[in-house]
This record gives structure tokens, C-alpha cells and sequence, in this order.
């Protein structure tokens, strides 16, 4: 048996940010372990720029985002584990890792940071018929085999789904010299942000379908087109709009899942709508001890939060290694009306770090004014008027501590009402 | 005239910004809301650019990422690419590293986002 006092399990940009902020306030004994071969996670593959403007305030690639925090760690002394896969997380903060070197590690922690970070939605997850072909590729899966294999997946590309990732393949598949034919998206609306669709796919002229999905695969061996049709309101698709479009590849661009399989297997409570697991305001889980950040929580749009979000689970856990003493007075945090979700879900005001509180949240539709309400069974906290609101880019709201301390809150609200609709609450 | 379509990319709003052209000179600029949107507009019909970020072939095999030290005019885009199609690179490779040098005749160098050992 190994003992550590801190194992932080993924080593992408959640892992990196928590596990040099721990070592910072003082954990000497951190340990890093890592499934891949190299550190980073998904950053190494997204060679787009874009990155850092919140954090480094330049405009980074995603390799030279990585870079900066791997050499930092590296510069610390901090100990990696590469090539090994963590395959059990017990409530007493046992692990047992695995990697061809060592075989079976048992590894005791005294804590441990969740950092899985999330999968891709599958062909399996939105049901779409027709043949099993190859040529179906989750756009992340496609993105790893150009960018780091040096692969090209196909000649000519549909696209479904017009997340952020769909959008930087279209432009991608592009500038390698395929045929992108078009970007479907089922909502009215794109899921990626706006400086996406201009420099992605109305720079390259590709056809962006709103209200439009896949509703058939053709091909045997190989895909040689689908069809796509139009959607109704209840997303049902229209069946006189259908159209064949001839493509050797699908890709899919359909939404991002927490990968949670250990914080289910140490029983750690996991919030319905994010799929993550329910956090404090030190992004401690359910059980004392162990932390979670980054996208294994809640699916981010900007690597720059996830850095500031693991920045306070590695703090949280350097607190909680010092003094034991967990949590206990707790405000409940729930989303309202026009809210998808909020992140944290629970706060204990008096522990709150820096007398300020950050509180990330999804609205549920894009509004262009609308104002935010935010509300505690003691009585309305503080509203205030937002403009451009969309799901796909996160609110960010923060609340000082003497907004929360000492008022004997029990639970608190966010909720959005757009400017000049009815009263929806 | 001409009047060309722009879609701001400041900030979340995404106006559509109407610039209306008279062969290289603006003539008018319509429906901006703010003086970063204007600005943006003006760039993006006089003379848009991008940085390009792709990868080149690594000798050891696999792909190295890289990018435009700065951005290039959009139209060289595509010209870049067939100029950097068949690069190879030698490791070992830093991030910041200069790999090919003034791409397409604008004095901007491409440099390494990756390492490479």
C-alpha cells in the first residue's frame, strides 16, 4: 500500500491547475495520475487558437496552453503517474490504479481531486437508423486522428451537430483539402459561439442547416450519404423535407457527458442535470475529502474557467488537509425559471475563500435581455440585467461573503426572467 | 456600390454589420452598436486576417502542431497550406520555435505550438 496525502486523478487542464495550486499552499506529497501517455487531455489536440484570453490574457493554442501548466508542474517536482488507469475509488479514499510497469497500485490518499474530465456523445446516444457503416466518428475522435495521428478520416465530411468541436472540424477538414458539405443543428440555434460560425464556417462558405438533423444513414462498408430533413417544432423531423446528401463521413458534434464511473462507485452524490458530481463551495463532493472540478463536474465552454474552478478545488483541498473539520451549516443552491443549472450546489458561507463566491450557470434558452434574479428564503439578494444570453456560453456570476455569511440563509435561487415577457416565476 | 454582410465576433451579441463599398473605399457603415464593432467592421473589409494553426509532418512520425506567429491576410489561407503540405521536421522541437519562415511572402514566420522530442 502507497500512502499520499493528495492524488489527483486526470492530468488535463483540471488536473494540471489543481495539483500545482496544492502544491503551492503546501501539500508536498501530490501525486498526478494519468490514463494517456502524455499530459494535457484534450488540449494537446485542439491546435486552434483561443485559449488564455481569461487566464494568461493572450490568445494560446491549445498545446501552448497546456505546455505553460505542464511545465510549471514539472518545475515544481510534482510526481506523474503516465499510462495508468485508475479502475476503483472507495469512500476511504483507497485507489487502485494500474499500469503495465507496477501491475495493481493500492494507493491510500488522504484526499483526492477528481479531474476526468468528460466523453462524447455517441451515434448510439441520439438513435440515428440505418446501416452500421464506418465513417461515423464523434468530431473528437476525428479531431485526435488528424491532429496528433496525421490522419485524414474522410474526403467528404456532414457534419451533425454544431458544438464548438463540430465547428473547428468543419474549418479543419477544410484547410486539409475535404469537402465539408454542410453543419446540421437541430435547435434553431447554433450550440457554438459566435466567433465559431463567422471564422469556421462563414469564412469557408460551408452551409450551416438550423432546425435540421440526420435521419438516415446509407452505406454498407462504407458511408456513402445521408439524409437530413428538417425538424418541427418538437424536433420531430419533417418527412416532405427530406434530402440525400452524398458524404464518405459523418461526423457527430452532439454534446459532451461527464465521465463519472469512480464518483459513482465511491457513492459520491451526482446532480441529475449536469451528470457531474454535486459540489460545495470549495468544490468538495458529497464526501469530505474528496474534490471534483473541471469538466467532470459541469461541461465548460472556455479551458480559461476550468483553470479558475480546479485553482479553488486545489485550495479547497489544501483547507481540508489542514483542518478536518467539514463542512456543516449548508445553503442549498437551485436553478429557477430560464436556469439549466448552477455550479456550486451547495455553499457554506462561512468557509467561503476570499469573501467571494463564483456561481457558473447555463441559461435554458438564448433571451436578448433578461434579467437575473438572485434570490435567498431570507429575501432577494441582488438582481441584474444580462444581454446576449445563450446556453452555449456560460454565466458567471460572483457574490461576496457578506452577502451569504451570517443571515442564516437555508437556500438560495437563480433565476432569469426576460425583459418585457410575462412573470414566468 | 457593394454592400458587404459582417458578422461581429466582439462580443456575444453578433451584430450584423452593414458596409457598404464603393471598390476599396467604405462608403458607409451601418448597424454597429459600439466603437469595437465598427473597428472590427472595417478590419474585416479592408483587410481580414487570421492566424492559421495546422500541423506539419514530423520525421519520427505523427504531426507536430503549429501555427502563424501573427495573423495572415484570409485569402493567403488556403495558399499557406499547400506552401507548408510538405514540410517535414526534424525533432527535437520546442513550443515558440520558428519551423518555416515568411509563409506565402508576408514576413510572418510559423512556429511550433507542440514539443517534439
Amino acid at each position: 500500500m502507497i500512502t499520499k496525502e493528495l492524488v489527483v486523478i486526470g492530468g488535463g487542464p483540471a488536473g494540471l491547475a489543481a495539483a500545482i495550486e496544492a502544491k503551492k499552499q503546501g501539500i508536498k506529497d501530490v501525486i498526478l495520475v494519468e490514463r494517456d501517455v502524455r499530459l494535457g487531455g484534450i488540449l494537446p489536440q485542439c491546435i486552434h487558437n483561443g485559449f488564455g484570453l481569461h487566464v494568461f490574457k493572450e490568445e494560446l493554442t491549445g498545446p501552448e496552453y497546456a505546455d505553460r501548466f505542464v511545465k510549471e508542474l514539472e518545475e515544481m517536482g510534482i510526481e506523474v503517474m503516465l499510462d495508468t488507469m485508475v479502475i476503483e475509488l472507495t469512500q476511504d479514499k483507497q485507489i487502485i490504479a494500474v499500469n503495465r510497469d507496477k501491475g495493481l497500485m493500492h494507493i491510500q490518499a488522504k484526499a483526492v481531486i477528481l479531474t476526468m474530465g468528460c466523453r462524447e456523445r455517441t451515434r448510439g446516444a441520439i438513435n440515428i437508423p440505418g446501416f452500421r457503416p464506418s465513417g461515423i466518428f464523434t468530431a473528437g475522435t476525428a479531431q485526435r486522428f488528424v491532429n496528433i495521428e496525421g490522419y485524414m478520416p474522410g474526403k467528404e465530411i456532414v457534419i451533425l451537430g454544431s458544438g464548438d468541436i463540430g465547428l473547428i472540424m468543419a474549418r479543419r477538414f477544410t484547410l486539409e483539402g475535404a469537402k465539408v458539405k454542410c453543419v446540421a443543428e437541430i435547435m434553431p440555434y447554433s450550440n457554438g459561439l459566435t466567433r465559431n460560425v463567422v471564422q469556421c464556417l462563414e469564412d469557408y462558405d460551408i452551409p450551416l442547416l438550423l432546425s435540421h438533423t440526420v435521419v438516415d444513414i446509407h452505406g454498407k462498408d462504407r458511408v456513402e450519404g445521408v439524409t437530413i430533413a428538417e425538424v418541427d417544432k418538437n424536433f420531430q423531423p419533417i418527412h416532405s423535407t427530406e434530402k440525400y446528401i452524398s458524404c464518405d463521413t459523418l461526423l457527430l458534434s452532439v454534446g459532451l457527458i461527464p465521465e463519472n464511473e469512480l464518483s459513482k462507485m465511491a457513492d459520491i452524490k451526482i446532480d441529475n442535470i449536469t451528470s457531474g458530481p454535486v459540489v460545495n463551495q470549495r468544490m468538495e463532493t458529497s464526501i469530505p475529502g474528496i474534490f471534483a472540478c473541471g469538466n467532470v463536474v459541469h461541461v465548460h465552454d472556455l479551458v480559461d474557467f476550468v483553470t479558475m474552478e480546479s485553482q479553488l478545488a486545489g485550495r479547497g483541498a489544501v483547507d481540508y488537509l489542514k483542518d478536518k473539520i467539514p463542512s456543516k451549516k449548508h445553503i442549498t443552491v437551485s436553478p429557477g425559471p430560464g436556469i439549466g443549472y448552477v455550479v456550486p450546489q451547495l455553499i457554506d458561507a462561512e468557509k467561503i475563500l476570499d469573501g467571494k463566491q463564483n456561481f457558473f450557470m447555463r441559461s435554458k434558452k438564448p433571451m436578448e435581455k433578461a434579467r437575473l434574479f438572485i434570490e435567498s428564503d431570507k429575501g432577494q439578494i441582488r438582481t441584474r440585467i444580462l444581454q446576449h444570453i445563450k446556453p452555449s456560453e456560460m454565466i458567471n456570476i460572483e457574490l461576496k461573503k457578506e452577502e451569504l455569511v451570517n443571515k442564516d440563509i437555508k437556500s438560495l435561487r437563480f433565476f432569469l426572467q426576460e425583459e418585457g415577457a410575462t412573470d414566468e416565476k | 456600390m457593394k454592400s458587404k454582410q459582417v458578422t461581429c465576433i466582439i462580443c456575444p451579441k453578433g451584430c450584423q454589420i452593414n458596409v457598404k463599398m464603393n471598390g476599396n473605399e467604405i462608403v458607409s457603415i451601418e448597424n454597429y452598436d459600439c466603437k469595437r464593432g465598427l473597428e472590427y467592421a472595417k478590419n474585416e473589409v479592408l483587410d481580414p486576417r487570421r492566424i492559421l494553426t495546422t500541423t506539419l509532418k514530423l520525421s519520427s512520425g505523427r504531426v507536430l502542431p503549429v501555427r502563424t506567429k501573427d495573423p495572415i491576410p484570409k485569402k493567403y489561407l488556403k495558399k499557406a497550406m499547400f506552401e507548408l503540405k510538405d514540410v517535414v521536421i526534424t525533432p527535437p522541437i520546442k513550443v515558440g520555435d520558428v519551423v518555416a519562415k515568411d509563409v506565402v511572402g508576408t514576413g510572418i514566420d510559423v512556429i511550433a505550438t507542440g514539443n517534439a522530442k
